[in-house]
């Protein structure tokens, strides 16, 4: 899944050397996760906005981008300030993230009752979280960043984001057993 | 027990996130087209529009050497008097105005960006100058409140002229200034040069200065709120 990162760095180089081919290898490459990540981060009918936005941002900030950093991560830290500039107010950004995680969303056909039920509760915990410490979970598990990649998209120190981790993670076990005695 | 990390992780899948646009085409259109007219979102612009001080360019180098009764504090000399020589000529916004973020705008100005606690995260946040002015921008354009903040140690940044007294406030026990009257107001350039804005009066503004970063605060806010606000900057 993971591109190699010397392969970004020598199209990021060819986009600075003025190669729009180059750079648009790049766009097409990260659509899909910086468009997951206004998503989740409250970018609503604005995510296509945001992203086409924070690509044009990239692009004219490479000559600040450092090389030896990987361009994901750098990306989605545009995207995530994006996000934030485009919709006005934590609260509303905060109304547009919970609507995507819908409980009633994630359905499958072939999942049994109880993984339903389970997969529920799991949901309604995450939508319970508090927003920042949802942030990371999202981009720790719903767009797979490592601990340090998720740092640097939410601007974050690597500590902050381990913690907030562990933290959330308590709280979903804890809800998570909970429901499992209510049954 | 299942793993709950790799629950999340199914969950993650499971979502129902729309398909990702294909944003190439636009992008590559963007970026190949002149610097000079970046195509900002018709949203933004109108919200760059409302938070800019119009402004036109002064008639006269000379204006500042014409300034008779000045106080000046943190960067901003307050005129009094009648602004007879408030220039007609053609309106720009503050030089090299764009809408940022505060994190880019922090490493874009030469001087530390106080936000107050009171108010919280600004809406939206406009450097200008290259980075010599930087202004946070609360609520909406009908009910705004407005911070422009610059390194206090530079010759005057900001001219206003009042044709009324001003009332001296303090800020965490600092001399400050508070103008509760609409105002003109004129910005001094880099090269020196006085912009006077034709477009709009300021509004009740509070003037201050703290750790070398000066300050006006301008908003529907009564005085003791200004100082309020004033005092919970961070």
């Amino acid at each position: 899944m993971r591109r190699s990162t010397t392969e970004d760095t020598e199209a990021v180089r060819r986009a600075r050397d003025g190669d729009p081919d180059a750079y648009e290898v790049l766009v097409a490459r990260y659509t899909a996760p910086a468009h997951r990540l206004a998503y989740f981060l409250g970018a609503g009918d604005d995510a296509e906005d945001v992203v086409q936005e924070a690509f044009v941002k990239a692009y004219r900030a490479l000559s600040r981008y450092r090389e030896d950093a990987p361009f994901r991560p750098w990306l989605l830290r545009i995207v995530a300030n994006e996000t934030r500039n485009a919709v006005r107010g934590r609260k509303r950004r905060e109304r547009l993230a919970l609507r995507v995680l819908d409980v009633r969303t994630p359905d499958e056909p072939y999942l049994q009752a109880a993984d339903t039920d389970r997969r529920r509760a799991l949901l309604a915990g995450v939508r319970a979280l508090a927003g920042k410490d949802r942030e990371v979970i999202v981009c720790r598990y719903f767009l797979e960043l490592s601990e340090a990649e998720t740092a640097t998209a939410l601007s974050l120190p690597v500590g902050t984001v381990k913690s907030r981790t562990s933290r959330a993670l308590a709280r979903l076990r804890a809800r998570l057993d909970m429901e499992v005695l209510d049954a | 027990m299942p793993d709950l990390e790799q629950e999340l992780r199914a969950l993650g899948t499971a979502l129902d996130v729309p398909e990702p646009p294909d944003v190439r085409g636009p992008v590559r259109a963007r970026i190949e087209a002149p610097r000079r007219s970046p195509a900002i979102r018709p949203r933004w612009a109108i919200a760059t529009l409302t938070a800019i001080l119009a402004i036109g360019l002064a008639a006269s180098p000379d204006a500042r050497a014409a300034i008779a009764d000045v106080i000046r504090i943190a960067g901003i000399d307050v005129r009094w008097g009648d602004d007879t020589d408030a220039p007609t000529t053609p309106r720009s916004p503050l030089p090299g105005q764009h809408p940022t973020d505060l994190e880019t705008a922090r490493e874009q100005v030469g001087f530390e960006i106080g936000v107050p606690e009171r108010l919280g995260e600004p809406d939206r946040v406009v450097v200008a100058d290259a980075g010599r002015v930087a202004t946070l921008l609360y609520g909406p354009a009908s009910d705004r409140i407005r911070i422009d903040e610059f390194d206090g140690r530079l010759e005057p940044v900001f001219v206003k002229s009042l044709g009324f007294d001003t009332e001296q406030a303090l800020v965490t026990g600092e001399t400050a200034w508070w103008l509760p009257e609409p105002h003109p107001i004129r910005y001094v350039d880099r090269d020196g040069v006085v912009r006077a804005e034709t477009a709009r009066l300021a509004g009740r503004t509070l003037i201050w200065e703290s750790g070398g970063v000066s300050y006006r605060l301008e908003g529907d806010l009564t005085r003791d709120e200004a100082v309020a606000i004033a005092e919970s900057v961070r």
